[in-house]
């Protein structure tokens, strides 16, 4: 483990047991979280990206199991602790913010009960958790929280609750905070003030943060290195620039350019099929038969990862010396040049 | 007045909502006043964010709900009257509704050749004609005739979304309202529907009405583009134009909110709030639709629309 590296996720592999057989949810994952960076995790539903973080988390349910792998925290292997020692790192060391942050709250405790219920477990006053809420709650911009603390979840908005579950999180004062889609619930707007919130107490507590979501323009705002997933592996992992600016994995592509952006005009650039069944993931190359660009060798062996640069890496055959040369398709490409217009014209 | 540039007119629509009586009784005004129309063959965008009346804007128009006041006529004949069967069979035959959700929508316990098919049979057709219809809907939304027999739990997001598409289609409606179609489906898939709709939009020289909170997906869809705050339709412009000129700060305040898939452009980005006590100063003028500059109207006093145009 390097120096400030906080958590070391390594082949981890995660897999259910369900009606139709054993589900392999994540299929070999590995990526570190730096000390005051945020990872972000982009990928569709079902390709394995929550079930990670649960498996950090330990809150996995109860018909998966952690097949190998490791995850390392602390000089710990989380996924080996007991419940008693997970309990000290949940909440505490730890912090999760939900998706929707109306089922995450519970609908009959005051909110101001939910923030200090993890203090006072740790050993605080009420009277000194009490206050240490209403700060809490001033943190994450919540106006009048004297009156607030007092009112039930209902009472609040969409984005007010969003705040509360951050502030839930961020009471056992960990030092990574795990945000799984925390914004998909979300008005755009609102949205925005949310991620703006995530950055700033990012800052100011210098947490590390894993962030979880589907929305690449989420991405751009918040990550400082991605993790693309797609079927329970890790496809193409950079920073914010590689993976938006040189991208090299054909799910990427396919992934940058099947949204519209404001300056999109022809057709889309749409991805056949669906994603595979993790009940009997596909040999090979997992998204061989929706890509285009797939070789005769996707169909019969998993391609290995490829280093690009030092923070680069990318799991495609197309990286493989002998592979024939592909290029990125044209409407990326004049895609990517619009950005890095749009970025120049936006420094001046 | 009927105007015969638009296919879909409305004017003036009103939607209320009460709950409660006597002193409890609460009145949310759900659309207040929109007014706009739709040319033929035209996509027109509705945006907003939740709980400002879009959805319910086209519900009214289809008659899921009994508008409070306003007119809407489709093809210049009323459509927001009384209730008969004749403007039911009016209002059926002509538009269809795309909506949401493609789980709740569609009923678990019939066919998949059931549900495409209820519209055909309801209007006279035998078993045989709409099983031929139904088929070559299937193959048209890129499902197979083999789909016909199935039941809806066993498709896909996205293949329900298509079969969602194909009930609309199926009976050939001049207009569409399609209710965020895509918002449900995961990014890859939204793309795929996406592109769909645009075949068949394109195919069928159909009219869309599109209501869609995602901004880069309307904007890319939609020839213009109507945004609506509080019930209230603020702006309506080309869709071009809009995102170029946007003239009313609530428009400004949610362009500003989207992150754009740019890392660079979005760690400098700059996002204004829209406070309406703020912006306006509407104690001396009152705010109505005006026309700022040709086709861009925006919802503001006669001070503002001025400030506007000198720009």
């Amino acid at each position: 483990m390097q120096q400030n590296t906080i958590l070391s996720v390594n082949d981890l592999r995660v897999s259910f047991r369900a009606y139709g057989g054993i589900v392999q949810a994540v299929r070999g994952v590995s990526f570190d979280l730096k000390k005051g960076e945020t990872v972000a995790i982009v990928g569709e539903s079902g390709s394995g990206k929550s079930v990670s973080t649960k498996a950090i988390m330990g809150i996995l349910p109860g018909n998966a199991f952690i097949e190998s792998g490791s995850i390392d925290y602390d000089g710990l292997d989380i996924t080996k602790v007991d419940e008693a020692k997970m309990h000290e790192i949940r909440g505490h060391r730890i912090g999760l913010v939900f998706q929707d942050p109306l089922s995450a709250l519970n609908p009959i405790m005051k909110v101001g009960k939910q923030i200090t219920e993890v203090l006072v477990r740790q050993g605080m006053s009420k009277q000194d958790a009490h206050q240490r809420a209403l700060q809490l709650m001033k943190d994450v911009g919540i106006p009048d929280a004297e009156r607030r603390i007092n009112q039930y979840p209902f009472q609040f908005s969409g984005g007010m609750r969003q705040r509360i579950v951050i502030a839930i999180a961020l009471a056992g004062d960990p030092e990574i905070l795990i945000c799984d889609e925390p914004t998909t619930a979300l008005d755009v707007t609102v949205q925005a003030k949310i991620l703006e919130l995530i950055n700033q107490i990012k800052e100011e507590r210098h947490l590390s943060v894993l962030f979880i979501t589907h929305d690449l323009g989420v991405v751009a705002q918040m990550a400082d290195r991605i993790c693309v997933m797609y079927a329970g592996k890790i496809v193409e992992s950079g920073t914010a620039e590689e993976i938006f600016f040189e991208p090299v994995h054909p799910y990427t592509w396919a992934l940058l350019s099947s949204m519209p952006d404001l300056e999109t005009y022809g057709r889309l650039e749409a991805i056949p099929g669906t994603p595979p069944n993790m009940i009997a993931p596909p040999k090979g190359d997992a998204f061989a038969i929706r890509n285009k660009y797939a070789l005769k060798i996707d169909f019969e062996q998993e391609p290995p990862t490829f280093r690009l640069s030092d923070t680069h890496y990318a799991s495609t055959w197309l990286l493989h010396p002998r592979a024939p040369r592909v290029e990125m398709p044209a409407s990326l490409r004049e895609r990517i040049q619009r950005m890095k217009e749009a970025a120049a014209h936006a420094q001046q | 007045m009927p105007n015969s540039e638009y296919i879909l007119e409305v004017e003036h629509l009103c939607q209320t909502f009460t709950s409660g009586h006597g002193r409890r009784k609460l009145v949310v005004k759900a659309v207040d006043d929109v007014s706009f129309g739709v040319k033929p063959a035209e996509t027109f965008g509705l945006v907003g964010e939740s709980g400002c009346g879009k959805t319910t804007t086209g519900r009214t128009i289809i008659r899921l709900y009994d508008p409070t006041s306003g007119i809407v006529r489709f093809d210049g004949r009323e459509i927001s009257g009384k209730m008969t069967k004749d403007l039911q069979k009016y209002i059926t035959e002509n538009i269809a509704m795309i909506f949401q959700d493609p789980i709740e929508s569609l009923n678990p316990r019939m066919t998949i050749e059931e549900i495409i098919g209820e519209g055909l049979m309801l209007r006279g057709a035998s078993r045989a004609e709409a099983h031929d219809k139904v088929v070559e809907m299937l193959r048209t939304v890129g499902l197979t005739e083999e789909h016909a027999t199935r039941y809806p739990h066993e498709f896909s997001g996205g293949q329900r979304q298509r079969i969602g598409i194909a009930r609309a289609m199926v009976v050939r409606p001049r207009l569409i309202i399609a209710d965020e179609p895509v918002s449900a489906l995961d990014v890859s898939i939204q793309a795929q529907v996406i592109n769909l709709l645009n075949d068949l939009k394109q195919e069928m020289g159909l009219t869309i009405l599109f209501i869609a909170h995602n901004l880069s997906v309307v904007k890319y869809f939609s020839d213009r583009i109507g945004v609506m705050y509080y019930g209230k339709l603020v702006e309506l412009a080309p869709s071009r134009v809009l995102y170029e000129r946007p003239m009313h700060p609530y428009t400004k305040a949610l362009l500003s909110a989207i992150p754009q898939p740019n890392p660079l452009t979005e760690r400098v980005r700059k996002r204004v709030d829209y406070v309406p006590e703020r912006d306006h100063d509407y104690s001396r003028e009152k705010p109505e639709m005006r026309e700022v500059e040709p086709e861009h109207f925006v919802y503001c006093s006669e001070s503002e629309a001025k400030s506007m145009r000198e720009g």
